[in-house]
C-alpha cells in the first residue's frame, strides 16, 4: 500500500512537471522569467535547512 | 557511483536550464520540415526525457543496488576523462552556435540539413558528457544491471506526458473556483466589486483582470507537489510513513487559497492606482514568493514536527541559528534574492526599492561578522588584475552577443529628482562593489564549490582545485546572470582561480569587486544601463 501511494504521488508530481507551462495564453501564475532566482532561493534555503549540525 | 551520476545529471540540468532560458521554441512556430517538428514537439520531447530519466532512477536503482559495489570500484579507478569533457564543451559551443541561425533565422525557414546538424551536435554533446564521467564499458554494465527498467521508465514517462495533456480539463474548473474565492475575499475589502463568471473577469474601481486558466492555482499545486514528493523521497529515512504523507495535501491546501489571495492583492494594488506594479513586478514575483514560502514551511515543518519524524533520525535542530555552519555562507546571498523578489514585486520597470538589497545584505553580513573573522580576507594585485580581465571579457561578450537596453531603468532614473537619483545610484554602486561580491563569493566559491567536494565543506582546503566543482559552481553562477550566462560562467571560473592561487577568499571577493566597480563606472559614464 505504501509503495502504491508513493508511486501515485511520484506520478502526480511528474504529471505536474509535464503540465508546467504546457498551457498557452494569458500571464502565468508562475512566471518562467523569474524561475532562475526563485529556484536558486529554494535550493539555497533547502541547503540551509539541511545544513545544520547533527547532534 | 552515485556522486559521479549526480554530477553528470547536475551538469546536464544546468546546461538544459541555460538553453531553455535562451531558446524559445515558439519562434519555430512558422518553420517547416524538421524545424517545425522541433518547434511543435521539442518541449514535450524534453519533458519526456526528463520524466523518463527520473523513472529510470526510481525503477533501476532497486534492480541495480546489488551491482553498485562492482560498478563503483572500477569507476573510482577511472578518472573523469578531460578529453571527452573538452569535447562535450566544444559540442555545446557548436550547438549554441548552430542555435543562432536556427532560432533567429531572418527568413524564418531553417533548412532540414541545418536542423539535422543541430540535433546531431546536441546528441553528441550529451553522449560526450556521459563518456567523460564513465567509460563505455561501465555504461554497458550499468545498462545490463538495470535490465529492462528503461522500457518501464519510457512507458511511465510517456504515460505521464499523455496524462499531463489529458488532465488539462482541470484548468477551467480550478480557474472558476479561484474566481469565486477571489470574489469572496475582495468583497471583504472593497465595495462595488465587478465580477463576470462567464469570462472570469473580476475587479473594482476601474481596474479588473481576467483569471486565465494559467492563473487557476494549478501551477503552484504542481510545483509544491513536485517539491513535497522530492523532499519526502530524499529524506525518507527520517520520516514516519504514512504520517509524513499528510504534509503533501496540507501544502496543496495551503498554496491554492494563497493564489486567490495573490490575485486579490493584485486587484487591490491596481485599483489603488498602481496598475503597472500590479501587472508588472507583482504579477511576476508574487507566485514565486508564495511557492517559496509554502515550500520553506513544508521543509521546516517536516523537520520540526516530531509526529512525522522517526525519533533519533531527523537532523538535529540547534537552539540558535548561528550553530548552522551553512548559514554564514548562504544567508547573505539568499537575503539578496529575497530582497530582490520583494523590490521587483513593488516595481514596474524601474526597481526603485533596489537599496533594500544593499541594506538587507549588509545587515546579514553584520549579523554573522564574527563567523567571517577567521577567513582570510587579504588580497593582492593579482586579484585586481583578474577582476579587470573579467570586466574586459564581460564588455567584449556584451558587444558580441548583445544585451537588453534596460529602458525601465533609464526612464525610471530620468523621472527621479536629482538628490533621489544620486542616492539611488550611490546605493546601487555600493551594492555592486561591496555586498554583492562578498555575498556571492561566500555562496558560490566559499560554500557551493567546497560543498561539491565534501559534505563537510568547512574541512576542504581553500587551495584545493577540483575541476568539476569549479565548473558546476561557475555554471550555477552563470545561469543566475540570465542572458549573460556565458560571461557569468567564465567570470565564476576566473574568481575560482583567484581564490585557489593563495587560498584566500579575499582574493575572489576583491576580483569580483573590481569587476563590478569597473562595470559600474562604465555604466555611469556611458549610460549603457543594460549592463545593470
Amino acid at each position: 500500500m505504501r509503495r502504491i501511494i508513493g508511486m501515485a504521488l511520484i506520478m502526480a508530481a511528474t504529471v505536474a512537471i509535464a503540465l508546467a507551462s504546457s498551457s498557452s495564453g494569458g500571464a502565468p501564475e508562475i512566471d518562467p522569467g523569474s524561475a532562475t532566482s526563485a529556484l536558486a532561493l529554494l535550493a539555497g534555503a533547502a541547503l540551509m535547512i539541511r545544513g545544520r549540525r547533527r547532534s | 557511483m552515485i556522486r559521479r551520476a549526480s554530477l553528470l545529471g547536475l551538469l546536464l540540468i544546468l546546461e538544459l536550464l541555460a538553453l531553455s532560458l535562451w531558446l524559445d521554441n515558439a519562434s519555430l512556430g512558422h518553420a517547416a520540415g524538421l524545424a517545425w517538428l522541433v518547434g511543435r514537439w521539442g518541449a514535450w520531447t524534453g519533458r519526456f526525457v526528463v520524466v523518463s530519466a527520473v523513472f529510470l532512477v526510481i525503477f533501476g536503482y532497486p534492480k541495480a543496488r546489488n551491482s553498485l559495489p562492482s560498478l563503483s570500484i572500477p569507476l573510482r579507478e577511472a578518472p573523469i576523462s578531460w578529453g571527452f569533457l573538452a569535447g562535450h564543451f566544444c559540442s555545446v559551443a557548436a550547438f549554441a552556435g548552430l542555435s543562432v541561425p536556427l532560432y533567429r533565422s531572418p527568413s524564418g525557414t531553417p533548412g532540414n540539413l541545418a536542423t539535422g546538424a543541430w540535433l546531431a551536435v546536441g546528441a553528441l554533446a550529451v553522449a560526450l558528457a556521459g563518456l567523460a564521467f564513465a567509460p563505455p564499458k561501465l555504461w554497458m554494465e550499468a545498462a545490463r544491471a538495470t535490465g529492462n527498467a528503461w522500457v518501464y521508465a519510457s512507458a511511465a514517462g510517456l504515460s505521464a506526458c499523455l496524462l499531463g495533456v489529458a488532465s488539462q480539463w482541470m484548468w477551467a474548473p480550478a480557474a472558476h473556483l479561484t474566481f469565486l474565492m477571489v470574489k469572496t475575499i475582495l468583497r471583504a475589502f472593497v465595495s462595488g466589486v465587478i465580477a463576470d463568471p462567464a469570462t472570469r473577469t473580476i475587479g473594482c474601481r476601474g481596474f479588473d483582470v481576467e483569471i486565465a486558466a494559467t492563473c487557476s492555482g494549478l501551477e503552484g499545486i504542481g510545483l509544491i507537489l513536485a517539491f513535497g514528493v522530492a523532499w519526502l523521497w530524499l529524506f525518507r529515512r527520517e520520516f514516519r510513513f504514512p504520517h509524513a504523507l499528510l504534509l503533501i495535501p496540507a501544502s496543496v491546501a495551503a498554496i491554492f487559497p494563497i493564489n486567490a489571495l495573490r490575485i486579490t492583492a493584485l486587484i487591490l494594488i491596481g485599483a489603488a492606482g498602481a496598475p503597472g506594479v500590479a501587472m508588472g513586478g507583482f504579477h511576476s514575483q508574487a507566485g514565486w514568493i508564495a511557492f517559496n514560502a509554502v515550500a520553506a514551511a513544508f521543509a521546516l515543518t517536516a523537520q520540526r514536527l516530531p509526529w512525522v519524524t522517526v525519533p533519533g533520525r531527523a537532523a538535529a535542530v540547534p537552539a540558535r541559528a548561528t550553530e548552522n555552519p551553512t548559514a554564514p555562507y548562504l544567508a547573505p546571498f539568499l537575503t539578496i534574492l529575497i530582497a530582490a523578489m520583494i523590490s521587483r514585486a513593488a516595481s514596474s520597470g524601474f526597481e526603485w526599492l533596489y537599496p533594500l538589497r544593499f541594506f538587507a545584505a549588509a545587515g546579514v553580513l553584520w549579523f554573522y561578522r564574527w563567523k567571517y573573522a577567521p577567513l582570510d580576507w587579504r588580497f593582492g594585485w593579482n586579484a585586481a588584475a583578474i577582476g579587470a580581465l573579467v570586466f574586459a571579457m564581460w564588455i567584449g561578450l556584451d558587444r558580441v552577443w548583445g544585451g537588453g537596453a534596460n529602458a525601465g531603468l533609464a526612464s525610471g532614473l530620468s523621472g527621479l529628482s536629482a538628490p533621489a537619483r544620486a542616492g539611488w545610484l550611490a546605493l546601487r554602486t555600493l551594492a555592486a562593489v561591496v555586498t554583492v561580491p562578498i555575498a556571492e563569493e561566500l555562496a558560490f566559491r566559499g560554500f557551493l564549490m567546497r560543498r561539491l567536494v565534501s559534505a563537510d565543506f568547512e574541512s576542504v582546503d581553500w587551495r584545493r582545485f577540483t575541476f568539476v566543482p569549479v565548473l558546476i559552481s561557475s555554471v550555477a553562477f552563470g545561469v543566475l546572470h540570465g542572458d549573460r550566462w556565458l560571461a557569468g560562467t567564465l567570470a565564476g571560473v576566473f574568481y575560482a582561480a583567484a581564490l585557489h592561487r593563495r587560498g584566500r577568499i579575499g582574493d575572489a571577493v576583491a576580483a569580483h569587486a573590481v569587476t563590478n566597480a569597473l562595470l559600474a563606472a562604465w555604466v555611469l559614464a556611458s549610460g549603457n544601463w543594460g549592463l545593470w
